[in-house]
């Protein structure tokens, strides 16, 4: 089964946020609490020797979704062809299980029921890119297959996030 | 793309892809929100004459499909409520917002007639007009100003990247750019292209991955930061010292181009000696920066071959010590012998509206329409005789002092295009002064807080709404058409200014004729016509534009009185001014004002960019204001911890000209003892606690970088 | 006497998905699951839902009916079982049918129990909320009631008291506790919590028991303390759950609250398993077996013994109390421990709900040991990592203490 992921290189982030505004105008939201990409600055150590960088985040279309195991009604899913988790806004009733069980705060809550990132799965079928990958002015973000990503992230510093990737669930 | 048959219409209307049967269209403009080093291709996803989605113009050789968060919330920018719909004429009070929509015909009307009446009463010197953003109007705005006879022709430049270049020019006669993918090293001096020009982020990443060095020069961390082999983080305003102290290095460890030195320099000797006193400790003690810093990054600069030198467009100038900080950086480059050669730092063409590509135009020749001989002198030309023998404008800075003295004479009124009083130091106060003005029209896409000031307002078209010629360096050219029509009654700004000429300076046929007509003229030289360009809506790549060669100096010498690089500027001189750069500290500083320093012991610097805002206009950007909600003072976490701060906490900032009531941002942005302060607030103008004189003598820039202030804690 | 395969009692989150994870692990035998209830499964979490008129009845049932022809179960529904022999692996089903086992996995749940309080066991006119048949019988009641009392204000107590006053009934609510939400909400989170609800109309008696309560065809009369008589249409009792575990008859297996698993969910005997609210698995905080009813928790045991069942070695390290629940228009959430004493223990609490979200964390040490939210959600997930990794967060680098919500936030990127 492919499964897509998104990968993001935190050498190359800038925290200029334009794949936060990128997806709120894609997917028309209305920002602010409500985004389904966050991008968190963290500082470590201090002056002289300082380091600042930001975490691009969204839902990271887990292999083991626990929002899809915890969900009441079954509005969670994943799909066969690609591993998207996306979410069916008609059949939640907003009982925000999921948003306790994502280690990365992907679902969002507007007018009660829950939306979150969909990897942009229309635009991928017509062979574009998801939004905020194709923004993004470092190309600090990407994405593909995860087997292709993984090869890849030994070649080069990238972030802790892609190895709990396959292995997020039972908590 | 593909034509996908899975695909329902309400996915794709979902998804916003532009297929066929989905009444979705691709559009190209540009955006325009912030300068014209970016001005991001754009791809207006455009369904029944409505813009849905953005995206960069991936076919665009400058920005390559990127956007920053800007450009991307361009759809809450363009259909902004507060997006002016008509002509707008004043009825109550000045500034009580309260005004009357006009039609155009009678805006152009009351317009004429009192220009005409204050040029008949009081000389056409006494009507300003000013450009403020976007910058594409410039040309057509000054040849206005200079048809109808004014020399007044000023704009926001007075306060942005024209200082740096003047710097250099009195060095060098011309200003210089680095050539980043050519360069061993890249010196980066108080510049953070990642969050003020996108466009080149791509670019520049890919030549910091492939292994250029990066010295770091500046105060504050910036994305270069954890790339950079050295950061060197000086005290604000001491940028002179610390081009001393690498000079010092580089000229004992005998680093520099002696060659080049020897033959094509002027006033060695005195620049020399005047280093000597400037020793890597000596520089560490005024700038803060250790010596073996200093050290590390002098041999760095002058060993690499070639080496680039990257400054900010403001932040070295926005200093009372300015002009003099940028002529001591730069000429570092001549004396390591990197002037004009591949990798180091080239001399272009000037282009077209900032940019340049090797094509020339006759932009300069279209809007000196009248000599400056035939005209009054020029606002600040008194005060700043060096800025206005060296810039085709007046200075901006000079504008409150002149309305106030009436000294040289009155100043009556005003034509500005996107006018922010909050620009000027001390912005109360230009606020006051604009209010003194018998006649003030502003034209702008938004009821600014300057808008609200004016007696006749105009509505602007947004890049989405109308046409311009564009010039990029990639080399590009677009002469853009419009994704949407205008808002309400919104109007080009050319389109405005060729209707004022028809009835303020009707003797000038090119500019009545029309912007298309201005625009081909300007582009005669150039062999390509708007009609050819207007074939390619997306741009047009430019092909074997010859590009300037290096070391164009050997070839007649430098364009500087003496023909080679000066040292000791002989145009300060004639102007009675100190030849030598002597670094002298900021006029608000530990050093220059210790009293003051024992009452505001922060060292405060403003300005610096956000990623999500540019100056004033994207606070009314929800999807924007929503990543950075409140007006914050970045200040260090020992700082912060001394005075008992915590995130968030409310907090006056305070120098001895005031206060503004702001949050606390602890963060390692900023080092131990200096704090940053975002501008342009409405809600907590920095700008307020600036002293409108606060300037420097020789360009007339604000000091906003180096000031004096205190941060303590409000309780609420 | 033919050995079948599968055994699974029980028809909730867990029977479904020890079924569905046997399957997909390749399992071919024969699956024979047993419930009391009619099929097909249904989920608890929905019945509020339904009695607030958000979904209608058939989306109760999430799984839907087809699931057990596609995973071809063979389903014995509408009996119980009378007795399970772990030692000759059969049960007996009071319909007198016996269904042999080869591994047989207990997911009977848990079923709401009352208090022994006089009258109530036996009152035509007390309710509960948790099965199917209850919710139904519930929603009648309330349709004609005007008033009602609710004992126990636990989170079902209280989301049924939403129920109510959402049909405009009149409510009291009564706890033994001095807070509502007496296990997931800090005393300082109940208190805004209960202000809030009382601005919805419901009338809160805490640190309030029932001496007895008399019943007849047309309401109650609840008798409390000091005399207090209080009249209504029927009694709601939410006062908690207890295993259902008849069927084991004093056989001999590792129980505590309620049946001892270890992380593949197995119980003290062999080839039999146990998953869901009917057992009691590790609690990730204190590293011990305790009784944690969470649907997730119960969906990835029930994975955990269909996988183990089906021969796949697979784990369930365990799970910690966590709970979120809108309730009217605010949604609150729980993790971990909120009631942690001792001297290290500091709170850290503030905002409100109203304007950005309420906040109140409780550190033992410099460690984060329980959260409560108020709509505020954002970072929740990394407050989880930070209980469960037992990170440093509640001291600032410098050495000073956090004291915002924005520093523990940092401070625990910081930390990872």
């Amino acid at each position: 089964m492919k499964q897509l992921a998104f990968s993001f290189d935190v050498n190359r982030c800038t925290g200029c946020m334009a794949c936060v505004v990128s997806c709120l105008d894609q997917n028309d939201l209305p920002g602010g609490m409500v985004s389904f990409r966050h991008v968190t600055k963290l500082e470590q150590g201090a002056f002289p020797s300082a380091k600042i960088s930001f975490l691009s985040l969204s839902c990271q279309h887990c292999g083991d979704a626990p929002c899809l195991m915890v969900c009441p009604t079954g509005a969670i899913s994943k799909r066969d062809e690609d591993g998207v988790v996306v979410s069916n806004r008609s059949l939640c009733v907003g009982c925000h299980s999921c948003v306790l069980a994502c280690p990365f705060g992907a679902p969002q809550f507007e007018h009660g029921t829950m939306s979150k990132c969909d990897f942009c799965h229309t635009r991928m079928e017509s062979g574009m890119a998801p939004a905020c990958v194709s923004v993004c002015p470092t190309n600090a973000l990407g994405f593909g297959n995860i087997e292709e990503l993984t090869k890849a992230v030994k070649e080069k510093a990238s972030v802790t996030i892609l190895s709990s990737l396959l292995t997020t669930g039972s908590r | 793309m593909n034509n996908n048959p899975a695909l329902s219409p309400e996915d794709i209307r979902m998804g916003k892809i532009p297929l066929k049967g989905s009444g979705i269209e691709v559009r190209k403009t540009i955006c325009d929100i912030c300068n014209p080093q970016s001005h991001c291709g754009i791809d207006a996803y455009v369904k029944d004459g409505v813009v849905i989605k953005v995206a960069g113009t991936k076919e665009n050789p400058h920005s390559g499909g990127t956007l920053c968060s800007k450009g991307a919330a361009s759809r809450q920018y363009i259909y902004n409520e507060d997006r002016i719909r008509t002509p707008l004429m004043r009825k109550g009070e000045r500034g009580s917002e309260d005004f009357e929509p006009i039609s155009w015909d009678q805006a152009f009307d009351i317009i004429s007639s009192r220009l005409m009446q204050i040029k008949d009463e009081t000389g056409p010197e006494s009507v300003l007009f000013y450009a403020g953003y976007p910058k594409w109007m410039r040309p057509f705005l000054k040849r206005l100003a200079h048809s109808f006879g004014s020399p007044n022709y000023l704009s926001e430049s007075s306060c942005c990247s024209a200082a740096q270049k003047l710097a250099q020019r009195l060095n060098y006669g011309v200003g210089t750019s680095p050539q980043p993918p050519k360069a061993k090293c890249l010196m980066v001096w108080s510049k953070n292209p990642f969050y003020s020009n996108t466009a080149v982020a791509r670019k520049l990443m890919g030549v910091i991955e492939k292994g250029v060095k990066i010295i770091e020069v500046g105060p504050l961390m910036t994305p270069f930061s954890k790339h950079a082999e050295v950061h060197l983080r000086l005290r604000p305003g001491t940028s002179g010292a610390l081009a001393l102290g690498m000079a010092n290095v580089i000229i004992n460890e005998g680093l520099y181009d002696r060659d080049f030195v020897e033959k094509w320099t002027e006033g060695f000797d005195a620049y020399r000696a005047y280093v000597m006193a400037f020793s890597p400790s000596k520089a560490a003690e005024i700038t803060g920066v250790s010596a073996d810093l200093i050290e590390k990054a002098a041999r760095l600069y002058a060993t690499s071959k070639p080496a680039g030198l990257l400054t900010g467009s403001n932040p070295t100038v926005h200093h009372t010590n300015g002009i003099t900080n940028h002529r001591l950086i730069t000429a570092l480059i001549g004396l390591t012998g990197n002037f004009d050669i591949p990798g180091g730092n080239y001399v272009k063409f000037p282009g077209y509206l900032y940019a340049s590509n090797g094509l020339v135009t006759r932009q300069s020749e279209f809007s000196q329409s009248r000599p400056w001989e035939d005209m009054a002198p020029r606002v600040g030309q008194d005060t700043f005789p060096v800025w206005c023998k060296m810039e085709p404008e007046g200075q901006s800075m000079h504008i409150p002092f002149q309305i106030q003295s009436k000294k040289p004479y009155p100043i009556k009124a005003m034509l500005a295009f996107g006018l922010n009083y909050r620009m000027w130091p001390g912005s109360d106060s230009m606020r006051k002064s604009l209010k003194k003005l018998d006649f003030l029209v502003d034209v702008d896409l938004f009821m600014t807080d300057t808008a609200k000031l004016a007696d006749i307002v105009l509505p602007a078209c947004s890049s989405f709404e109308r046409s311009e010629l564009k010039f990029y360096s990639a080399p590009y050219v677009i002469w853009t058409q419009p994704a949407i029509e205008p808002l309400g009654e919104a109007r080009s700004d050319n389109e405005i200014i060729s209707d004022l000429a028809r009835r303020i300076a009707p003797e000038d046929g090119l500019l009545s004729s029309g912007h298309e007509a201005c625009v081909d003229w300007i582009l005669e030289p150039t062999g390509m016509t708007l009609s050819e360009l207007k074939k390619y809506p997306g741009g047009y790549p430019l092909k074997d534009v010859p590009q300037p060669p290096f070391k164009k100096y050997e070839d007649g010498g430098f364009k500087t009185p003496t023909g080679k690089m000066e040292f000791t500027s002989k145009i300060l001189e004639e102007f009675g001014l100190d030849p030598l750069p002597r670094y002298v500290e900021p006029r608000l500083s530990p050093v220059s004002t210790p009293v003051i320093y024992k009452d505001y012991p922060l060292i405060l610097t403003t300005g610096a960019r956000l990623p999500m805002f540019v100056h004033s206009r994207t606070f009314r950007i929800p999807w924007l204001k929503g990543l950075r909600p409140d007006p914050m003072v970045d200040i260090n976490p020992k700082d912060a911890k001394e005075r008992g701060l915590s995130p968030g906490d409310p907090v006056a900032l305070s120098t001895p000209r005031g206060l503004i009531r702001v949050k606390a941002n602890p963060t390692e942005l900023v080092p131990p003892g200096v704090v940053n302060m975002f501008h342009a607030y409405p809600e907590a103008d920095v700008n307020t606690l600036i002293e409108p004189d606060y300037l420097d003598p020789i360009s007339g820039y604000p000091g906003f970088k180096a000031l004096l202030c205190q941060v303590k804690r409000l309780s609420e | 006497m033919k050995q079948s395969g599968l055994l699974i009692m029980g028809n909730g989150g867990a029977a479904i998905h020890a079924v569905s994870a046997a399957r997909s692990a390749g399992y071919e035998g024969e699956i024979h699951q047993v419930s009391d209830m009619e099929g097909p499964a249904f989920n608890p979490m929905l019945s509020p839902y339904y009695l607030k008129g958000i979904i209608p009845w058939e989306r109760c049932f999430p799984f839907g009916a087809d699931f057990y022809r596609k995973h071809e179960v063979n389903c014995h529904f509408g009996s119980a079982v009378e007795r399970l022999d772990p030692i000759n692996k059969e049960t007996l089903l009071n319909n007198g049918r016996k269904i042999h086992y080869k591994k047989c996995l207990i997911a009977t749940g848990a079923k709401a129990m009352a208090p022994p309080v006089p009258g109530l066991q036996e009152s035509g006119r007390a309710f509960t909320l948790r099965t199917a048949r209850s919710t139904k019988r519930l929603e009648e009641v309330i349709s004609t009631a005007k008033r009602a009392v609710v004992l126990g204000a636990s989170l079902v107590g209280v989301k049924v008291t939403e129920i109510l006053r959402k049909r405009g009934v009149e409510v009291i609510l009564v706890d033994v506790a001095e807070q509502i939400l007496p296990r997931s909400a800090h005393p300082e989170s109940a208190t805004l919590l209960q202000g809030y609800f009382e601005k919805q109309g419901v009338d809160i008696r805490l640190g309030c028991s029932l001496n007895s309560i008399e019943s007849d065809t047309r309401g109650v009369r609840c008798l409390f303390p000091e005399g207090i008589v209080e009249e209504g249409d029927f009694v709601a009792v939410c006062t908690g759950i207890r295993p259902c575990v008849e069927f084991l008859n004093g056989e001999k297996i590792e129980m505590d609250q309620a049946i001892l698993v270890d992380e593949k969910m197995r119980t003290s005997v062999e080839n039999l398993y146990a998953a869901g609210d009917v057992c009691q698995g590790i609690n990730l905080m204190t590293g011990k077996r305790e009784w944690l009813g969470l649907w997730g928790n119960a969906c990835y045991q029930g994975r955990t013994a269909g996988l183990h069942m089906a021969g796949v070695n697979a784990v369930h390290q365990g799970t910690m109390p966590q709970h979120v629940s809108p309730f009217f228009h605010w949604t609150f959430a729980q993790l971990g421990d909120v009631h942690r004493q001792g001297k290290d223990v500091h709170i850290v609490s503030g905002g409100h709900p109203e304007k950005g979200g309420y906040h109140l964390f409780v550190f033992d040490g410099e460690v984060l040991v329980g959260v409560n939210l108020i709509n505020r959600f954002q970072e929740i997930g990394s407050f989880k990592t930070a209980i469960l990794r037992r990170l440093d967060c509640r001291r600032l680098m410098d050495g000073g203490f956090c004291s915002t919500y924005d520093e523990i936030v940092e401070r625990i990127g910081r930390s990872r």
